[in-house]
């Protein structure tokens, strides 16, 4: 099907993240729009291909994820709005890295963010890389078996079908330590809870 | 089933929507009263959240090498004509020499110790870590007291892998690659076939290949060095570029 569908207007394409879909086709199509011209003003600006790549990548899900949580109200584009969050967090990047021009700063801090939603992208990505590394310690059996439920929302019969696991029961069990795991972490570290709250819900 | 564990599992049920009319009643109620199986039930959709999250930057890294693959696939597929391929070949002609010049160059400076000063960093024990209180071999290895923390990972038992994880860094920074590569290989192997928990799973693969690197072995360092390269969540990302994996390719050329 996705090879049919060659652009989405703002409101499909709004409409068919927050349906809560695949955003497999979405993502391949701001990738064939947007890519090329993200990067260049990446590279245009001290960045690298890498760079360039990497601050793509945030971005689209961040921009997944406002929409989601419909902290995007479509007041602006989605072009406009690829572009703003572009720029900011490469600016951000470049803060964090000591290399930002003073101009650039000082265009920053009278912007105000007036974007929704930026200022939030900005103030939580190192949080959410925290709670990025926190999945990863989990071991690979736990970080399939959780992913599959609670990202691919399959059940627990087609998740058994996928694995070597011998029952329902036991898939469920295993579920069940690796979510008791997290939380135990969580536990543990409450300023992190703090962090998931503001970072993934995109609060300030 | 314990009583907390029986709570757990009915809270997670209660996330998943799992439960029957008269469980759901009685769980709403059980939250009205007791705080901390409140508290227990909002970490526990924190970390549902933390795993969506997680699938979310992993599909979108997984779309991101096929979309990279489409770009390229559709660079060589433009027909070059008349003046431009004029023009194309002599821009080819320029970069080839400007491309094998650059190679001439990295084949004959290429080095081990070039790559091991370009991404090796010694690990060290973040300051959150204080708080919580640090074991007497993460103080020694703190202390760079390698000598001491080898001495007591002897003490610790074989399936003490944290011990093992520090004993493989002090070897490591005192040289003793040979000594070294054991403890990440078993630890990497365990982490492989581990449940809930991993221990140090990024430390420990980048640390056991900067171990082969040192022990100029690139064609084993090389597949985790890649595994790292494409794991955008993996901790040393950032300390394996394109460039470094290039050199890494070029080394094991010239060492075969």
């Amino acid at each position: 099907m996705e090879l049919l569908v060659t652009s989405y207007s703002d409101t499909e394409l709004l409409s068919s993240l927050r349906s809560g879909g695949d955003p497999s086709p979405v993502l391949r199509f701001l990738y064939r729009q947007h890519f090329e011209s993200l990067c260049a003003y990446i590279e245009n600006n001290n960045g690298s291909r890498q760079d360039a790549e990497d601050v793509f990548q945030e971005l689209l899900v961040s921009f997944i994820e406002l929409v989601r949580r419909d902290k995007f109200r479509g007041e602006s584009s989605v072009k406009t709005f690829l572009y703003a969050l572009n720029r900011n967090i490469w600016l951000n990047e470049l803060k964090k890295r000591g290399r930002s021009q003073k101009r650039e700063l000082k265009y920053e801090a009278a912007k105000e963010w007036k974007e929704p939603g930026i200022a939030q992208v900005i103030s939580g990505r190192e949080s959410r890389k925290q709670v990025m590394e926190m999945v990863a310690r989990l071991g690979e059996a736990c970080k399939k078996i959780l992913l599959a439920f609670y990202y691919e929302n399959l059940s627990m019969r087609e998740i058994l079908e996928q694995s070597d696991y011998e029952n329902e029961q036991v898939v469920r069990n295993k579920k069940y330590k690796c979510l008791k795991q997290l939380e135990q972490w969580l536990s543990e570290n409450p300023e992190l809870a703090q962090k998931i709250k503001q970072a993934l819900h995109y609060e300030q | 089933m314990n009583n907390n564990s029986t709570n757990t599992e009915l809270l997670i049920r209660y996330l998943d929507l799992d439960l029957a009319p008269n469980e759901l009643i009685d769980v709403n109620r059980r939250l009205q009263e007791d705080n901390s199986l409140a508290h227990e039930l909002e970490f526990l959709r924190y970390s549902q959240e933390a795993v969506a999250a997680y699938g979310l930057r992993k599909q979108v890294a997984d779309i991101h090498v096929s979309m990279m693959q489409e770009f390229n696939r559709g660079a060589v597929k433009v027909p070059p004509r008349g003046a431009l391929v004029r023009w194309i070949l002599q821009v080819a002609a320029v970069l080839f020499f400007v491309i094998a010049g650059t190679a001439v160059y990295y084949y004959f400076s290429v080095s081990k110790e070039n790559l091991l000063n370009e991404a090796y960093l010694p690990y060290s024990i973040g300051t959150e870590r204080d708080v919580a209180g640090l074991s007497a071999i993460e103080e020694a290895y703190k202390n760079k007291a390698y000598d001491e923390v080898i001495s007591l990972s002897k003490q610790a038992p074989p399936s003490d892998l944290n011990a093992g994880f520090f004993a493989g860094l002090s070897y490591l920074e005192k040289g003793d690659v040979a000594n070294a590569i054991p403890h990440f290989e078993k630890i990497v192997d365990a982490n492989s076939k581990a449940g809930t928990q991993a221990v140090y799973p990024d430390d420990s693969e980048f640390y056991l290949a900067m171990s082969y690197l040192k022990n100029n072995d690139p064609e084993r360092a090389l597949p985790i060095f890649e595994k790292i390269h494409h794991d955008k969540l993996h901790r040393y990302y950032d300390k394996v570029s394109s460039a470094f994996i290039r050199k890494l390719k070029l080394l094991k050329w010239k060492m075969q």
